[in-house]
């Protein structure tokens, strides 16, 4: 990749580089802190540090650190208008919009381009694969995520149009490391084949769950109505929904 | 090995694969992550029949993210002329999946358009356009099967029919996944990750597209998304040609409408069915004739017909007739079997006319001719390895009240105003104990766990599972002790054969049953000597994760003491039956010939609207023999999901071409669609297993995948049965229902 420009030696990435990478994804304390040049084919994988944390006083301070310049802001959102207003292409957010995301706890800064779907964004920019997308068109339903407390195809929501969104994937379905209820539910009760439906029903079923603990089967039917299980196994994953209360 | 089992059909055992698939870690082609990759999609033939005179790339590569661009000049296997809409013609590697789709459009490709033909019975006649891969016509006769002597057997009869269907529908496996590939060079050695039934199969393709030695390729087939006979990577060297021109991981991903524009369909069939019977209800003549619609296959699928349809009824005078026609439409093959659904359906609805024809109820009619255990094959006079149809079908009877419910055709109607129907049908499925040699190996680790290794695909429909039953049982561990390590990687693994033909559990699970008595031969031998004083290992037992004297069974050692000095010990075996079993894994003696048959039968009750068209199914029960329950929850999980998939091809698998363009009306989920959540009638669905105990496979197992699948016939039956008049062209819309009326 003779014409493209690398990262340069003190860690700071060239205007190019960031018009040219997929995205940025900003670590907010859950996981740590870290900021990834996402890899969409033309980019490099970088990651970087973005958040500074100091103890003041004794309070801890969290500085939001921009990964071109080096300048520190209070709050993301901070972060993230400078970003567009300095490196975001002249600023042209509707065009190559940076967006913020809260997925499964964690911060991300992503730069999308319009047309990316919500489902490509989670799986090939924050790397979280769990959210699959067989059809690709709204028909199946197994790219279903939680997104500011509702079901949604993620195969059909656009990432730009996203932004602020708090977000809920199957990888954010442990609790403390130990597997949920519910998922401890989908093993009893056998409600999987393939694997490839799961994650889906398994992000309707929370969010019904947490609307209403305890569903009866027909409430179940209901809410999964917008799921395919082509392996056959619709009995099983209503079953474990309808056991997965607690 | 212990008289009573301590693992096998136990259930509540934990699928080997639940962790995987309710966290979304279980690994897709496309879920893999290899760094910076780019994104393939295929552009498809808008013609059914075309030569590809030019193709100009370069607005496509003009485009920044846009990386290659391939064509049947890089694609091994791809060809200049196109023979169905949807036909790959070029596929694009972009920086991601939408830029990928945008370059397909300005990619400008010049076609000579030639003629072509989707209708079969269009496709047979003298004229038609030729379909381009035969030279001089569309269709192949062969006569398949001939037995006795058949004007004989019509002069013997009191009663004939003649029972012609009309085209059963063609539908898409349709699986979630399918033809996804990421493929990545790792200099000269192919990387590929594959959601394909057959991984050394399509390790194999790879050496062969890419002129490899074996050890150059690497196949992952980890997560399959189904594929219920269709999950094949037709297309995966396409990723791998992207791969290779570009240096760069290329993942391509086929949408639903990509899969169902290229996918394998289950081809279309009608027959012309003459039988004869003496007034008695003995059957002593059938005439067949055949017609399948194989698409672009010229290695039809429907070869077997005459074999399903012939297998469970005694009729000592038999022609079956096959005519296998080819069509401009994608390639069909096959759909939890090849030939069985279909089969049984034509076999099944020609009964009921036949029985009408002689006033004799259906049910007595069928168990009048079905054959019974102890009698062998028609045609090859092999014994069957066991046969319980005749219970079948009675238990499929009892479970929807046949008895007491049966009245003739169009006799019943009820409160509110809807036809009521019944219907029985049974069939001897010819699955689950035939197909190529498997491997299989086992890892005894320091702690007496073990791993399970094995070069088929993990379809996660509970086979794998299945063979740490078959493995625990055999060396003595309990179930938890024992983990399937790495499937359907082919550099680790021997080559465990194509996950076809309901061979899994019962092929598969042989050679894992003769490794793990490999490994506990090598077991035993190890704790003999640490006994003390010191035993022979002929006279050691194992059960419950421990070893012990069998005249003393107080006197134990754990797995875990014996292999943790013992560290190397590992099980291997190959195993299969081709023709004949090769090890006693089960209930005969190796050199049994192979005849393993499933017995399968259904019971239906619907109530048919005459206004609207609209069937209710008020019960379905299906019964199959599967030989032995190995993995319980699995088995019927299993068999739940057969009868989903039967209900499926009754009432909803049809894939519509159009006929003057060639092209799919509903290559997608929602226009071919599977019944959701809504559409499923759960009270009136009931799986059935029995246990004959006498399959081949081990333990008595057979294998269940497509038998459990088979018995869509039993809903013409029983709308036949409500409404007098018969609907043979499935599915069985409102439609289609209004039309049998003269309604439509």
């Amino acid at each position: 990749m003779p014409e493209k420009e690398k990262e340069t030696q003190d860690g700071q990435i060239s205007r190019r580089q960031f018009i040219r990478n997929a995205g940025i994804v900003v670590g907010g304390t859950a996981v740590g802190s870290s900021i990834l040049l996402s890899a969409c084919g033309d980019g490099e994988t970088v990651t970087k540090t973005v958040t500074k944390t100091t103890t003041v006083a004794g309070q801890t301070v969290t500085k939001y650190v921009c990964p071109y310049d080096n300048q520190e802001f209070d709050t993301l959102a901070a972060l993230k208008a400078h970003l567009e207003a300095q490196h975001g292409d002249g600023g042209a957010g509707a065009v190559e919009g940076i967006i913020t995301l809260k997925v499964n706890g964690q911060d991300y800064i992503i730069k999308v381009e319009p047309q990316w779907t919500l489902s490509y964004t989670l799986r090939e920019v924050c790397l979280l694969p769990g959210t699959k997308q067989p059809c690709w068109r709204g028909e199946c339903g197994a790219c279903t995520v939680i997104m500011n407390g509702r079901t949604v195809y993620a195969c059909l929501a656009l990432a730009i149009e996203c932004d602020g969104a708090e977000i809920r994937t199957v990888e954010g379905l442990k609790v403390d490391g130990e597997l949920s209820p519910l998922q401890r539910s989908f093993i009893q009760n056998r409600g999987f084949q393939c694997g490839m439906c799961t994650p889906g029903f398994l992000m309707t079923g929370v969010a019904l769950l947490e609307k209403n603990a305890n569903p009866t089967i027909d409430e179940v039917r209901q809410a999964v109505s917008g799921h395919i299980c082509a392996c056959g196994n619709m009995n099983r994953n209503i079953q474990s929904i309808l056991e997965g209360g607690s | 090995m212990a008289d009573e089992l301590s693992v096998i059909g136990k259930p509540g055992n934990i699928d080997q694969q639940a962790v995987e698939c309710v966290t979304g870690t279980i690994e897709f082609p496309n879920d893999v992550y290899l760094g910076q990759k780019l994104h393939a999609k295929i552009l498809g033939s808008p013609h059914a029949h075309a030569r590809v005179v030019s193709i100009d790339a370069s607005q496509a590569l003009a485009l920044d993210g846009v990386e290659a661009v391939v064509t049947h000049e890089d694609v091994p296997g791809w060809a200049d002329v196109k023979y169905h809409v949807g036909d790959a013609v070029a596929a694009v590697a972009a920086r991601d999946e939408n830029l990928a789709y945008h370059a397909l459009t300005l990619i400008e490709v010049e076609y000579e358009v030639r003629a072509h033909v989707v209708d079969p019975d269009e496709a047979m006649q003298p004229g038609a356009p030729l379909v381009g891969l035969f030279p001089d016509g569309n269709t192949t006769l062969r006569t398949d099967i001939v037995r006795g002597d058949i004007e004989a057997g019509f002069a013997e009869a009191d009663v004939t029919i003649e029972d012609e269907s009309g085209w059963t529908n063609r539908w898409m496996n349709s699986p979630m996944g399918g033809g996804n590939t990421t493929a990545w060079w790792q200099d000269d050695i192919l990387h590929a990750w594959v959601d394909t039934q057959n991984p050394h199969g399509e390790h194999r393709g790879f050496t062969g597209s890419f002129s490899l030695p074996h050890n150059k390729v690497r196949v992952f087939a980890h997560g399959a998304g189904g594929g219920f006979g269709g999950g094949r990577a037709a297309v995966q060297s396409v990723a791998a040609a992207l791969a290779k021109k570009t240096g760069k991981v290329v993942s391509l991903h086929t949408d639903k409408r990509d899969n169902q524009m290229r996918g394998v369909t289950h081809f279309a069939c009608k027959s012309n069915i003459k039988m004869g019977a003496k007034s008695d209800g003995t059957l002593t003549a059938i005439d067949a004739q055949f017609w399948g619609d194989g698409g672009v296959n010229t290695r039809p699928p429907y070869s077997g017909l005459p074999d399903c349809l012939q297998i469970g009824f005694r009729c000592p005078n038999a022609n079956f007739k096959v005519t296998g026609i080819i069509t401009n439409a994608p390639p069909s093959g096959y759909y939890r079997c090849v030939q069985h659904p279909p089969g049984a359906f034509l076999m099944n609805t020609a009964l009921e006319a036949m029985a009408e024809e002689l006033g004799m109820d259906p049910l007595e009619f069928r168990l009048k001719n079905v054959l019974t255990l102890g009698e062998p094959d028609q045609d090859n006079g092999r014994a069957f390895s066991f046969n319980t149809l005749t219970e079948c079908l009675q238990d499929a009877a009892d479970g929807i009240g046949y008895a007491a419910g049966k009245h003739a055709p169009g006799a019943k109607t009820l409160p509110d105003g809807r036809k009521h129907g019944l219907a029985v049908t049974g069939h001897l499925d010819g699955h689950g104990g035939y197909g190529s040699g498997r491997g299989a190996i086992i890892t005894l680790r320091p702690d007496g766990t073990c791993f399970l290794n094995s070069g088929i695909s993990r379809s996660s429909c509970g086979t794998n599972t299945a063979h740490c039953h078959f493995v625990a049982e055999t060396l003595g561990l309990k179930y938890e002790d024992v983990r399937t390590g790495d499937y359907g990687n082919t550099a680790v693994t021997a080559d465990g054969g194509m996950q076809a033909g309901s061979t899994n559990t019962n092929q598969t699970g042989a050679a894992f049953t003769v490794a793990a008595r490999d490994a506990r031969a090598q077991l035993f031998e190890a704790a003999a000597g640490m006994f003390d004083p010191p035993v022979n290992a002929a006279d050691l037992d194992a059960r419950d994760s421990k070893i012990f004297l069998k005249s003393d069974p107080a006197k134990s050692l754990t797995h875990a003491e014996v292999c943790a000095r013992n560290q190397r010990i590992i099980g291997r075996a190959s195993a299969g039956w081709p023709a004949v079993l090769n090890f006693d894994v089960g209930p005969w003696p190796a050199g049994t010939p192979a005849n393993q048959r499933v017995p399968v039968a259904a019971g239906a009750e619907v109530a048919v609207d005459t206004e609207s068209g609209e069937v209710e199914v008020l019960k379905w029960v299906a019964v199959t023999d599967i030989g032995r329950v190995v993995y319980y929850d699995g088995a019927h999980a299993q068999a739940w999901a057969g009868l989903y998939h039967m209900f499926w091809q009754a009432f909803y698998g049809e894939h519509i071409y159009d006929r003057e363009t060639g092209m799919s009306l509903n290559p997608n989920f929602l226009n071919h669609r599977w019944p959701a959540s809504l559409d499923i009638p759960y009270d009136a669905l009931q799986e059935v297993l029995r246990e004959g105990n006498s399959g081949l496979g081990p333990y008595g197992a057979t294998g269940m995948g497509e038998p459990v699948a088979s018995q869509y016939c039993v809903i013409a039956c029983a709308i036949y049965n409500a409404l007098g008049v018969w609907c043979k062209e499935p599915p069985f819309t409102p439609w289609k229902i209004l039309k049998a009326l003269g309604k439509a």
